[in-house]
């Protein structure tokens, strides 16, 4: 349940106004709409209300976006909204595409050079076959494939590359058409079972179209070319078209030099499950991995998000949203994109202040462009109440200034996105200092957190009271003297304001380890835990422990305690809470609805729920008396018939007899009189059938149920609630 | 029979093959048999002698590689080029006019797509050219050969008086043919001696030589005495498995050398001391995961043991797993059983232990060894809301995992609905036990708490 109920939501065009009166119009709303108990759907009915006055308002704007602030808004301010949101965006999208470029540079680089390299010398007589493991996001796998023949074909020049995937495995003889064609660049049709191709000249026969030997001519040609053949989906490539093609490819190795590369995209073991030990055994080669999911995601993400050239942010509900979603079902980099983009379109279309953004470096366009309904808005943001009640206690002039003059209102909008600006790009870097030392105390720890998932907490400002913190804290004390000191001198060259403090510490550690150089120095936090838990004989052994440090111990302990309260105090300097800042609703975009409603729709509950519970959609007086009380809607007559028949359909067996249904059906909505003696020429009771016939219809194209073909009259259950 | 000897000599243990092959190749006087059938396992060198004895005894013949051909058309366009050439070759030595091929070759687009056209234009081909052989390796191996072809192709000898088709296949059957006794040579295949002997014939070496002139006699004696020995050795080790044929051992000993001379290299061992080499090797190298050297696995050498560890493979999203975990329990769990396995009442839970109880006097078969049965998607959802530890909406994201699955061929549809999330569709899961314990366990969801036994 989230609870959106911050004015901002609401699309600008009422959050200047403290409240506003609602006179319903008899057409203007649909009086369907009506609030539901849960307060997503509230507002998205209120979304969609205002939407509809927005629309029947404003003249439609070039671009497409509203004018907003109750049609108050310039139209230069509608423009530069827009323009804003084309410029950072583009800005965004052309990093992260540069960084999702590089990511599986590595790979493609290592698959080049066995292309390269692949030959009889290195692998005798088998197939130089590469497995590239590519992860299970399938979206990904064209784009990979694609810059692999890119790379191989037009940046290295080691050969060409024929894709093939799972469409094409119908036969063999398709795959190898497909093959020789992209090999060859000879184009012929694909109708004639058996054509045949013209081969080079000087050859009196022709071959047929499938013929490998084509690319064998091909080869003469081209001497030094590796004829590369890669399967994107091995797993859907039909078993027996690939054992073939191995089959032949591996025939014709002498001849014609062949690289296989397997996209497995599952895992290796289902790949050897798969084809037979005879054809395994002709393979050789090497394995590729293309980059982890959690890697590019955060490379990604630290470009896009964290970076200071990134202005707008994403709020913590939001981010926890994305990449919920992200671990549960999609783990792919391309739908963060998607959803990211869909955060900044849905930010400048709705909120009128988002024009603030544009104003980082230009504090005179800001005053022009602000006009006073703007002001009038940013006044009833809640941060703007925040900062009025901290300077009230201060300053209490100021206070009142900001509550009257637009001046001092700009000003102070301008000082506060400055601030917005200097705490994430401190954000950005206590964070991936703090990854910094997580990868230093604890290296091979399997549940490290990956910067995105840090970011929400972080956001919120509770991280550092969170064990993840503490434990990276307590493990850095009793690291050892080696590798505190490598933490340090690590944390003293990555960009901070501590960075000198921490050069300062290294070179102490450095003239203190040399100093003690028989053996490597011990604090007093890395005396083994044991000693402490046992009371009396504990504490004797602790003191003997500590009698035996030498004073570059002890100066050393000194250190290590002074540093680590360094960085505490530094990163609970860093980590405060988002929401202290003036403006962080213009700066920070952080609305769950949209996300979750277009990027998870759940229609299939929302159909069942609409069915089983109409008055929850309707709101109207008949049927809805009950819904207040909880689940205690059932079945009433008055509901719509389609709700009607589907909750008697719920309530029936996997086989449903259709005149058990419809006389259920009539003594629902008939009531008592349904008792009567029913006549056939009764007009309302053949109005009632047609209704009872036409929900059924519904019912079965919305594939609740279907005819049966086991026994007459009868309707089989197709769906079940809940699933 | 000069010839013939130097046959024995490169290529020992064959000698009954060849000296048979030559007899019923070579000799000019008596009409050659239409059809000779050679036959063996893989890798008991069939095509090798064939080659062999054709060559050596200048045999004409064409020689076709079945297995490359593609189609059954392929084969037969093969066989006819073959010839073709083979006669032009044959008449030009003889000095004939070559009128006949001139006019064959005038019409290159008639092209044979069945053993009669083959035959006919083969007859007209080879009218004048004396005995040829052709031979048909791997011809049982070909994708798209029926018996019937298999069996007029070797009945094409017959119409063909001077042809002579040789066919080396796997396996002989009397019937395979269609024809009542073909000749047949068989090729049984070798055993540990003559494994060790042919392997013999070509020693990897211990010496790292630049230069060849360096490798004295001595040093081809020891190679000889440490890689028969150590041939023996590891046939004995890995029988069960390399002796699937010569050529496994071959490349497992081509594998296992380097790490085997190893110590001989380090100076640690004399060449001498093989069993302490042996022991050595098995204790460091082998530590029982021979099937390792067996089983080769692409890109996993011994550098990199832990590349098959399956917690260092790419993850599936979080409700993929489950889904994935609740298709193997429908395709494995029979639907009576399933309020048993799912219903969250504790009712049930007792229920179930009785009835279990009750069913392992019966003799029945573990359902995991009968293989997946198709389930209705309905059913897979409906585990799938069960085994979930908390409640969820479905959200779209659903359909479009299922889709992923079915695209990684980890489920596959078997029916055939018009729409693939329609629910009467019927699927089945296409990954084992072990990998459905494994994506269980890393969800933390025990996938035998939920099967039937």
């Amino acid at each position: 349940m989230d609870n959106d109920s911050v004015p901002n939501d609401d699309s600008g065009s009422l959050e200047h106004q403290a409240c506003y009166i609602y006179t319903p119009t008899s057409e203007a709303v649909s009086p369907k709409k009506r609030r539901a108990t849960s307060s997503s759907r509230t507002q998205h009915s209120k979304r969609e209300k205002i939407d509809a006055t927005d629309r029947k308002t404003a003249k439609t704007q070039a671009y497409g976006f509203p004018t907003l602030l109750r049609n108050s808004e310039s139209e230069d301010a509608v423009k530069a909204r827009y323009q804003a949101l084309e410029k950072l965006w583009s800005d965004v999208e052309r990093r992260t595409n540069d960084v999702l470029a590089q990511v599986n540079g590595e790979t493609l680089q290592a698959v080049s050079n066995f292309v390269h390299q692949a030959g009889p010398d290195l692998y005798g007589e088998k197939l130089p076959t590469g497995l590239i493991l590519t992860g299970p996001n399938i979206a990904a796998h064209r784009s990979l494939f694609e810059q692999i023949e890119s790379r191989i074909q037009n940046v290295d020049k080691h050969g060409r590359v024929a894709i093939l995937t799972s469409k094409d495995s119908t036969n063999l003889k398709n795959v190898l058409k497909k093959a020789i064609r992209a090999i060859t660049e000879i184009q012929s049709g694909l109708d004639d079972e058996d054509e045949v191709v013209e081969a080079k000249p000087g050859r009196s026969t022709a071959r047929y179209n499938y013929d490998p030997e084509i690319i064998q001519d091909w080869c003469s040609l081209h001497p030094d070319a590796k004829v590369v053949i890669a399967v994107q989906d091995t797993e859907a490539f039909d078993p027996a078209v690939l054992v073939d093609l191995i089959t032949i490819l591996h025939q014709y190795l002498a001849k014609i030099p062949f690289v296989l590369l397997l996209g497995i995209a599952t895992s290796e073991d289902l790949f050897y499950e798969k084809i037979p030990y005879s054809i395994g055994i002709l393979l050789n080669g090497d394995r590729f991995d293309v980059q982890r999911f959690e890697q590019s995601m955060e490379q990604v993400f630290n470009e896009a998000v964290l970076s200071p050239r990134s202005l707008l942010k994403l709020g913590p509900r939001v981010a926890d949203l994305i990449f919920d979603r992200q671990k549960d079902f999609t783990r792919s980099v391309g739908t963060f994109i998607t959803e990211l983009k869909y955060a900044y379109m849905s930010h400048f279309y709705a909120n009128a202040l988002s024009i603030i953004l544009t104003f980082a470096e230009d504090d005179k366009a800001m005053t022009e462009l602000l006009s006073n309904t703007h002001c009038e808005a940013i006044r009833n943001l809640p941060s703007f109440r925040n900062l009025v009640e901290s300077t009230l206690l201060t300053f209490p002039w100021r206070a009142s200034d900001l509550l009257t003059s637009n001046t001092i209102l700009k000003s102070a909008v301008l000082s506060a996105s400055r601030e917005c600006q200097r705490y994430s790009n401190n954000l950005a870097e206590a964070i991936s200092l703090f990854r910094k030392i997580q990868s230093i105390v604890s290296p091979h720890q399997a549940n490290d957190i990956p910067a995105y998932e840090l970011y929400s907490r972080v956001l919120l400002g509770e991280f550092t009271t969170r064990p993840a913190f503490r434990d990276a804290m307590l493990t850095a004390k009793k690291l050892s003297s080696e590798r505190f000191h490598l933490l340090v001198r690590t944390l003293a060259e990555l960009p901070s304001e501590l960075s000198s403090t921490f050069a300062e510490s290294a070179a102490k550690i450095h003239t203190l380890q040399s100093e003690k150089s028989t053996s490597s120095l011990v604090s007093g936090f890395m005396l083994p835990e044991s000693h402490r838990t046992s009371v009396k004989s504990g504490r004797v052994r602790l003191d003997e422990l500590k009698s035996g440090m030498t004073s570059q111990d002890t100066e050393y302990s000194k250190i290590v305690m002074s540093t680590l309260e360094t960085l505490e105090s530094y990163f609970k300097e860093r980590f405060k809470p988002y929401t202290n800042l003036f403006l962080h609703e213009i700066f920070f975009y952080d609305l769950r609805s949209p996300h979750s409603q277009v990027f998870s729709a759940k229609p299939r509950p929302s159909i069942e729920r609409a069915l089983s519970r109409p008055s929850d959609y309707l709101g109207c007086e008949c049927c809805g008396k009950d819904a207040e009380d909880g689940d205690g809607a059932g079945i009433e007559g008055t509901q719509p018939y389609t709700a009607l028949l589907y909750q008697l359909y719920l309530e029936s067996p996997a086989l449903i007899g259709i005149y058990d249904l419809w006389s259920a059906f009539r003594v629902v909505t008939l009531g008592e009189k349904a008792d009567e003696e029913s006549d056939e020429d009764d007009e309302e009771e053949k109005a009632l059938q047609a209704q009872f016939y036409r929900s059924l219809s519904e019912l079965r194209y919305l594939g609740f149920v279907k005819y049966s073909k086991k026994k007459t009259d009868h309707l089989v259950k197709l769906a079940w609630k809940g699933l | 029979m000069h010839s013939l000897e130097s046959l024995y000599t490169q290529y020992p243990c064959r000698e009954q093959q060849i000296k048979e092959l030559a007899l019923v190749l070579t000799q000019a006087k008596i009409s050659s048999p239409p059809a000779l059938i050679l036959y063996g396992t893989e890798a008991t060198g069939k095509t090798t002698i064939a080659k062999a004895v054709l060559d050596e005894f200048n045999v004409p013949h064409a020689y076709i590689r079945c297995k490359e051909c593609v189609t059954s058309r392929h084969l037969f366009e093969k066989a006819l080029a073959g010839c073709g050439t083979l006669a032009v070759s044959r008449t030009e030595n003889q000095g004939q006019s070559a009128s006949i091929f001139e006019a064959t070759a005038k019409q290159p687009q008639l092209r044979p797509d069945s053993v009669n056209t083959l035959t006919g234009q083969l007859q007209k081909l080879l009218a004048h050219v004396g005995k040829v052989v052709l031979v048909l390796d791997g011809v049982d191996r070909q994708r798209e050969i029926t018996p019937a072809i298999l069996s007029g192709l070797c009945q094409m000898g017959r119409i063909i008086s001077n042809l002579t088709v040789v066919m080396i296949v796997s396996v002989h059957g009397a019937r395979l043919m269609n024809i009542a006794d073909p000749p047949s040579i068989h090729f049984p295949a070798y055993n540990k001696d003559q494994c060790v002997k042919i392997l013999s014939l070509k020693p990897m070496s211990i010496f790292n030589l630049e230069e060849e002139d360096d490798y004295s006699t001595e040093m081809q004696e020891e190679d000889n005495w440490l890689w028969g020995q150590s041939c023996s050795a590891v046939w004995d080790i890995m029988g069960r498995h390399a002796a699937r044929n010569i050529i496994s051992l071959r490349d497992v000993m081509r594998q296992l050398w380097p790490l085997l001379i190893q110590p001989i290299n380090d100076k640690e061992y004399g060449i001498r001391d093989f069993p302490k080499l042996l022991n050595r090797f098995k204790s460091d190298r082998l530590r029982n995961n021979e099937e390792f050297y067996m089983y080769p696995r692409i890109g996993s050498g011994l550098s990199q043991e832990s590349a098959g560890n399956p917690s260092d493979q790419h993850d599936l999203p979080f409700f993929s797993k489950y889904l994935l975990c609740a298709a193997f329990l429908a395709s494995y769990n029979s639907a009576k059983y399933d309020p048993r396995y799912f219903s969250k009442l504790s009712e049930a839970a007792g229920k179930r232990k009785r009835i279990a109880k009750r069913k392992q006097t019966g003799r029945q078969l573990n359902r995991k060894h009968l293989g997946p049965r198709p389930f209705p998607l309905e059913r897979m959802l409906a585990i799938f809301q069960a085994i979930l530890p908390t409640s969820l909406l479905p959200p779209l994201d659903l359909g479009s995992q299922i889709a992923t699955l079915s695209s990684l061929r980890l489920i596959r549809k078997v029916s055939n609905v018009s729409s693939a999330t329609d629910t009467s569709s019927k699927w089945r899961v296409n990954i084992g036990y072990e990998y459905a314990k494994f994506i269980g366990r890393s969800v933390k969801f025990d996938i035998d708490n939920h099967l039937e036994q």
